[in-house]
């Protein structure tokens, strides 16, 4: 990942933008079924290859923080949420990702018993949170 | 929504943006119209056959979409004014 960032900026000319987008360390994408006057939440999704993901992006980011090759412009953390006809949707939606999260173990049938007893209307709505950092190139 | 979140910090219009990590050019597609040229790299060759499809279809003319990965890309040095990882670092 600091090979990637190195690449990157080398290719930036002056006063050049680094800007990342990554997922929220502490937060997984949330399930829930909405409906006119209604949510009704199902549970967050998991992704065992997150974790260590996220860890290697930071030191990355530290890294060359460190070596002064960039410094920071800003970051803001960010919810935002997509709403989704069926599961079929939802998992299209889903594996939009390289590794896509998923539901945890019993997860997936509660979802869709509930899918199956949803009230008229019901979308299913997907919850994302993320982080953007953007970094300016040392002169 | 990222898009937006992005132009908090630098003004996409008119860059010439590398975006790595693009996918089925998603996000792309959201933001090409601002910036001058775009090129968007992505290792899975299936996405990108998608992403130009995709783009095709949205007629996006001002963007090079590339199977690689920020690894292993060569360009000149200098070459653009903002490099994107949109949720691939």
């Amino acid at each position: 990942m600091v090979h990637a960032l190195e690449r990157a900026r080398r290719h930036l000319g002056p006063n050049g933008v680094l800007v990342l987008i990554q997922p929220r360390r502490a937060k997984r994408p949330f399930i829930a079924l909405t409906a006119p006057g209604q949510r009704q939440a199902v549970g967050s999704l998991i992704n065992p290859i997150f974790e260590p993901i996220i860890t290697a992006a930071e030191a990355a980011v530290h890294n060359v923080l460190d070596r002064q090759l960039v410094v920071p412009i800003g970051k803001t953390n960010q919810t935002y949420r997509v709403t989704l006809a069926n599961p079929s949707q939802l998992d299209a939606y889903l594996h939009t990702n390289t590794t896509p999260p998923r539901f945890p173990p019993g997860g997936r049938r509660r979802f869709l018993d509930l899918w199956s007893s949803r009230p008229p209307g019901a979308r299913i709505q997907v919850t994302e949170f993320m982080t953007v950092m953007a970094f300016r190139i040392a002169p | 929504m990222e898009v937006g979140l992005i132009q908090r910090f630098v003004d996409l219009r008119g860059k010439r943006v590398l975006e790595i990590g693009c996918g089925d050019g998603r996000l792309t597609r959201q933001y090409a119209a601002l910036a001058e040229s775009v090129v968007a790299i992505e290792p899975e060759a299936e996405l990108i056959r998608d992403a130009r499809r995709l783009a095709a279809e949205a007629k996006i003319a001002n963007v090079s979409f590339r199977v690689g990965s920020a690894e292993r890309v060569r360009f000149g040095g200098g070459t653009f004014d903002i490099a994107l990882f949109s949720w691939s670092l």
